[in-house]
């Protein structure tokens, strides 16, 4: 193969594939492709992996005129906000915790039961198929707290597990000096990667396909990497939004799991506030923390096996409070931070589920859904049948409709999801 | 009929063209083009694929089969009417092959059912044939293939071989696997090409690993001050402490005590050595916990100290600015201490606490020498750098590699320090980077057919070591010798009795019994009051230990299932009921002949893994037991109309009850009659590997008589356990110790797994049906020998699975 006097690099430059900075006031969006024209649009997924107790969550009646339940009543103010459902979940996935946690936002079957999941590769979840229509926009294509996210390969996005690390990616760049020498970096990151790219193409030649394939998909990620590196360059020349307070101190997640999510929560409303991101996602990452109650710990996992123990449901019941508390918390924030005179949450679909029906049973289906905001019209109980389930993915895709996405699949669904109409503005 | 399959492909005949690859690529179009891609819905595979399969074989389905796995809801998940007649992918075969298997089997699960019609001998004997060709040919078709690509697709290093690898090209001890994410196992391990992906993240995360892996190696400008110095504990709250002479502390609880005094500046290899004695222990030794550096991941030991005389210990571990040094006395509880000055229970005194390091080996570090030899980097000319390059280059790649691809890297070098933009450091730096970031740094690079010497030499020290080959290997590789039996036998055994063979028992045990599960739940506090830090810590030791007992004696692959000793400590001991005053140290102890343990599944440790913090579910066992010890891997349903069992832990239900739902639902028993006499195997064990006759309960009954550091416990003893249960083939067991023994009847499909299990391991690639022959062969080759477990690694070694792609 001859020497590339052309670098890689550069042709990605001159083929126009290096994006375009928004606009300071990005009231005129960036035209993507296949991107409709629209105003801000946003997505906050959140999982809560341990389920909630059905009795407690799920109303008895469908339509608006359902009474609360006990979770839904920490709720009430934003009643006409939010949509509750059931009978939805994703077909085909295994009763085990890991397994389903990573399918929760990509709809990819996995075969299996509880402890044994069958070998499966993974999809690409909401949020990034979403970014690679509408990611540029902002500093950040998506964020991710915890693990929730995977690429259009199926490849995981480790997500951030401190609230420091949130914070500093938000809103800290160094003094000048480390400014040039993190510009600096990613510029030799570049030019390190423009020359092992082209090893790999050399490498290639002579491989049988099946090896070829695997040097290919180093290539091919590497283009990725390339323009994510020189999308971050272009952003380095603005700078971060000035932060409002003091970069939070860290707390543990394993002993206080509710004010770690609370902590994330704020960081999350002041990134949408920014506009750091568009598309978020929360894995609230309970497996295995020991929420200091009433004196006693106790692990949030075991309690979640309740057995049916009275007291266990009690205490179970009463962590799950907490956790609607942090929910109302951050619905609160979203409604009181307005853009353009509009509160937040009406530009920001708010996704809460999780990934099992039952966490005594370890059921996948039957999931406890809940979407806020968006935009949507709101305010009701859409109920869908409990022996056989809607897919989930219908949900995604209007989700993906809205965020101006023109598709009309996703994962397991074979369109919007009935009944969730686009409120009349 | 299966010789159209068969005309289809003559895979010998392929072997030794030249080019194989293209050949069987047009081939592999050809076969896709000859077969239905897919059969929609209730509709039968398409006329003229198989006319054997038309005319004789769907017909005998359809009078026998059909009606029970058939349209859309078929029993058991598996759907006959549909199945499409195609060998090749491993999906439909299997399914095919567990068809022939099940039909006039004599098992218990034969099909069809004893009082459904039966076929006649004849069709019997036609589906049995058809099938079995059918696999034939697949499986030659599949060798074809092989030939020409190799078993194993090429892959990258895993996150632990790539920590590993940069340990020992650069001779740095950093733990850069954080950085990387992590990696998805296929076929139960995490070295699968197939599941090894490559990512835009990985790239981003790579760069970042080779920057902090080289600033870790080039440690520059004078040698950091080291510390020495002899700490004491001080006056503190908490935890609770009593001065009992001169600066000597005594602490009366477990909670760990921190020595304030030690701040430390530089990262590094510190010493750290305790001098300490029981107090108030009656003349007993205790056991103290000694533990130090990043506290998510702290190097820790535990410890024996006599009583009212010093014992000094000592460990060494890696600390960063700010990690501290915590010690804590084992087994004395939380306790409230009302009298902390009047206080006569047991104690552990620390008299004092002596630190030194940073620890350096030499002055710049090994790693730096390794890297730069006596080069000043702030003086380096650019002809310095580019050798510097040169030699490391080839080492990285673990091969010889030729000029022009060195030059690149030569060339990148020369290019930055000509713009202007980097200084000779600065650009060497980068260029090092590069190297660390290269495909050929990070994919294993083997061709078709026999592995050349460094292929091997690499293949060999990633399955022993995962990590890079030493400089011996590479050496003999230059040579051309490391490929004879003799010499790879030689070589084997010198890489088993090397420190970083500790890396085969951790990562294969880890992922095989899945070890590295440990952490996935945290035991019931109430429940299992007992279960703590030392306990885990001594029970993820056992197998380990065992493992690499086995190995260096060549012990019976057999003692994986029984055997009448295991690796204990005091601890370990104490929770198996074994009697005798034992250290914190391992140990082999002769175990009792009324004991109840030897061999893996009775390990406190796999029975954690295999049960979570509250139940154990013998279904989960079972399967557990299934797949990695009997060679039974389900085949899961993906649509379970039963739902699951919900637990009970009010006391009043018994397990066993609520199974007898499902072995009672025709569609559920075929399996559970499998799955669940494995798990009811186990059932005198708890999550936390304690042996029970009792079901420990919550609920409103007596607390159990059991006092843990003199407090009652909360739980109470709730229904009895009953063991035992009946297998597939009739064979009745009453507990864990006969059902040992019905394995051991028949170790063949156990050292099968096994074997299979090391094969992915150590290739890196599932085994195929294709594989059987090879597999046949070591397994041969052991069972002549004497069944050993190293018997059975040199058997591997020295196989074509081993030694070809």
């Amino acid at each position: 193969m001859p020497k590339h006097s052309f670098t890689r690099r550069r042709f990605l430059k001159t083929a126009g594939v290096t994006l375009a900075l928004p606009l300071l006031e990005a009231t005129a969006p960036a035209a993507g492709v296949g991107v409709s024209a629209l105003a801000r649009r946003r997505m906050l997924a959140i999982l809560y992996p341990l389920s909630f107790l059905p009795a407690n969550f799920f109303p008895e009646q469908a339509g608006p005129d359902y009474a609360l339940t006990r979770y839904l009543k920490f709720l009430e103010p934003f009643r006409r906000d939010f949509t509750v459902f059931s009978g939805l979940s994703h077909p085909r996935v295994a009763q085990s915790h890991y397994e389903s946690e990573n399918v929760f936002l990509t709809g990819c079957p996995v075969a299996g039961t509880i402890g044994a999941a069958a070998a499966y590769r993974n999809t690409v979840s909401l949020d990034q198929l979403a970014a690679a229509h509408i990611g540029s926009q902002t500093r950040f294509p998506t964020l991710n707290v915890g693990n929730l996210s995977f690429l259009p390969s199926g490849g995981r996005v480790p997500g951030m597990t401190k609230p420091s690390e949130f914070f500093a990616k938000l809103f800290l760049s160094g003094n000048e000096q480390q400014k040039q020498a993190h510009k600096r970096r990613l510029q030799n990151g570049q030019s390190i990667l423009d020359l092992v790219g082209d090893q790999a193409r050399d490498l290639k030649r002579g491989l049988p396909p099946r090896d070829g394939d695997k040097v290919e998909e180093y290539f091919s990620s590497l283009r990725d990497a390339e323009k994510r590196l020189s999308t971050m360059l272009e952003w380095e020349d603005r700078p971060k939004p000035k932060p409002d307070g003091p970069a939070p101190q860290d707390v543990s997640q394993r002993d206080k799991p509710f004010e770690y999510l609370r902590l994330t929560y704020d960081l999350i409303v002041l990134a949408l506030r920014h506009d750091s991101s568009r598309l978020i996602t929360v894995h609230a990452g309970f497996m295995g923390t020991y929420p200091i109650f009433n004196g006693s710990t106790i692990d949030y996992h075991n309690l979640s096996h309740h057995g049916k123990l009275p007291e266990n449901l009690d205490k179970l019941s009463r962590l799950e409070d907490e956790s609607m508390t942090a929910f109302a918390h951050l619905m609160t924030k979203l409604s009181e931070t307005k853009e353009e005179g509009e509160p937040l949450l009406n530009r920001t679909m708010v996704l809460l589920g999780s990934n099992l029906g039952n966490s005594n049973t370890h059921e996948t289906t039957n999931l406890p859904i809940l979407l806020a905001g968006g935009g949507f019209k709101h305010g009701q109980h859409l109920a869908f049948s409990r022996e056989n389930n809607t897919p989930l993915c219908n949900l995604y895709v209007s989700m993906l409709q809205r965020l101006g996405l023109e598709i009309s699949s996703f994962g397991s669904s074979k369109g919007t999801l009935k009944g969730l109409e686009v409120a009349s503005t | 009929m299966g010789r159209l399959l068969q005309n289809r492909v003559r895979p010998t005949a392929l072997a030794g063209t030249t080019c194989h690859w293209r050949f069987v690529l047009s081939l592999a179009w050809f076969l896709i083009g000859g077969l239905p891609a897919a059969v929609g819905a209730g509709e039968a595979p398409k006329e003229g694929v198989d006319a054997t399969y038309t005319h004789r074989i769907r017909p005998i389905l359809q009078k026998y089969c059909f009606a029970c796995h058939g349209g859309t809801k078929p029993k058991g998940d598996l759907r006959l009417d549909t199945l499409v007649p195609d060998f090749r992918t491993s999906k439909t075969a299997t399914t095919w092959k567990e068809v022939r298997d099940r039909v006039a089997g004599q098992t218990a699960d034969a099909m069809p059912p004893k009082e459904k019609p039966q076929p006649s001998a004849e069709e019997v004997k036609a589906l049995r044939d058809w099938i079995g060709t059918g696999l034939t040919a697949a499986a030659a078709a599949d060798a074809a293939s092989q030939a020409a690509e190799g078993r194993a697709q090429m892959r990258r290093l895993n996150r632990v071989e790539h920590n590993n690898t940069l340990r020992d090209l650069l001779g740095i001890s950093v733990d850069l696997k954080p950085l990387l994410p992590e990696d998805e196992a296929i076929a139960g391990f995490d070295n699968v090409g197939a599941g090894l992906q490559i990512t835009r993240i990985h790239h981003e995360r790579y760069l970042e690993a080779a920057e902090a892996a080289l600033n870790a190696a080039i440690v520059q400008g004078a040698q950091p001050k080291s510390i020495k110095a002899r700490l004491t504990y001080q006056k503190a709250d908490y935890p609770p402490r009593r001065l009992v002479k001169d600066d000597t502390w005594a602490f009366f609880i477990s909670a760990p005590a921190e020595v304030r005094q030690f701040r430390p500046t530089a990262g590094g290899r510190y010493r750290i050595r305790v001098s300490a004695y029981a107090y108030q222990n009656q003349g007993r030794p205790m056991v103290m916990h000694v533990s130090a550096g990043d506290p998510a991941a702290p190097d820790e030991k535990y410890f024996a100290v006599a009583a009212d005389k010093p014992t000094v210990v000592e460990l060494t571990a890696r600390v960063s600015p700010r990690n501290s040094i915590q010690i804590a006395p084992y087994g004395l509880g939380l306790i409230y201490i009302r009298d902390l000055a009047n206080y006569q229970g047991p104690g552990l005194a620390v008299e004092w606490v002596e630190v030194e390091g940073p620890l350096w080996d030499s002055w710049p570090p090994e790693s730096y020498q390794r890297l730069l030899g006596k080069l000043d980097l702030k003086k380096a000319s650019l002809t310095d750098a580019e050798q510097v390059l040169r030699d490391f280059v080839p080492r990285a790649f673990r091969r010889p590699v030729p000029d022009a691809k060195v030059n690149k890297y030569i060339e990148f070098l020369r290019g930055k320090v000509a713009n202007g933009s980097s200084s000779v450091e600065e650009a060497l730096r980068q260029a090092l980077m590069a190297v660390l970031c290269a495909p050929d740094f990070l994919l294993l690079y083997e061709t078709p057919g026999p592995l050349n010497d460094f292929a091997l030499a690499a293949r060999l020290s990633y399955f022993l070591w995962r990590s890079m080959p030493d400089q011996p290997l590479l050496d003999l590789a230059a040579q051309k010798k490391l490929r004879s039996p003799e010499e790879l036998r030689r070589q084997v055994e010198r890489l088993l009795q090397d420190p970083r063979a500790a890396a085969f028992a951790e990562n294969f045990l880890g992922q095989w019994l899945g070890l590295r599960q440990i952490d996935a739940t945290t035991p019931d506090r109430v429940l299992y009051p007992e279960f703590d830090n030392y306990l885990k810590y001594s029970m993820l030791k056992e197998p380990q230990l065992f493992f690499e007992e086995m190995l260096k004696n060549d012990l019976k692959i057999q003692c994986l299932i029984d055997s009448d000793f295991s690796m204990l400590n005091d601890r370990l001991a104490r929770h198996y009921g074994i009697e005798g005053a034992l250290g914190p140290e391992f140990r082999k102890v002769k175990l009792p002949s009324d004991c109840r343990r030897g061999g893996v599944l009775t390990m406190a440790a796999v029975l954690k893994i295999t049960a979570n913090g509250t139940v154990t579910s013998p279904v989960l066992r079972g399967a557990w037991v299934l797949n990695n010890i009997m060679g039974q891997p389900l085949q899961l349903p993906s649509d379970l109309t039963v739902p699951a069992v919900e637990p009970d832990i009010r006391g009043a239900v018994n397990i066993r009850d609520q199974l007898a739902k499902h072995r009672t639902v025709a569609q559920c028993a075929s399996c559970h009659q499998k799955i669940d006499p494995p798990g009811f195997a186990l059932e005198n064990f708890d999550p936390i590997g304690g042996y029970r006759t009792k079901y420990r309960a919550l609920g409103k009954y007596p607390k159990a008589n059991v006092k843990i550091y003199d407090k009652p416990v909360m739980y109470s003893d709730g229904l009895a356990v009953e063991a035992g249960d009946i297998m597939p083939n009739g064979k009745r067991f009453k507990d864990s110790d006969e059902f040992k023994k019905l394995l051991l009847e028949d170790s063949g499909p156990f050292i099968r797994t096994l074997a299979e299990k090391l094969v992915v391991y150590a290739t890196g690639n599932p085994v195929r049906p294709s594989d059987r022959a090879a597999v046949d062969g070591i397994l041969q080759r052991v069972r002549d020998k004497n069944d050993g477990l190293r018997t059975l690694v040199h058997e591997l070694v020295q196989s074509e699975l081993f030694l070809s792609k």
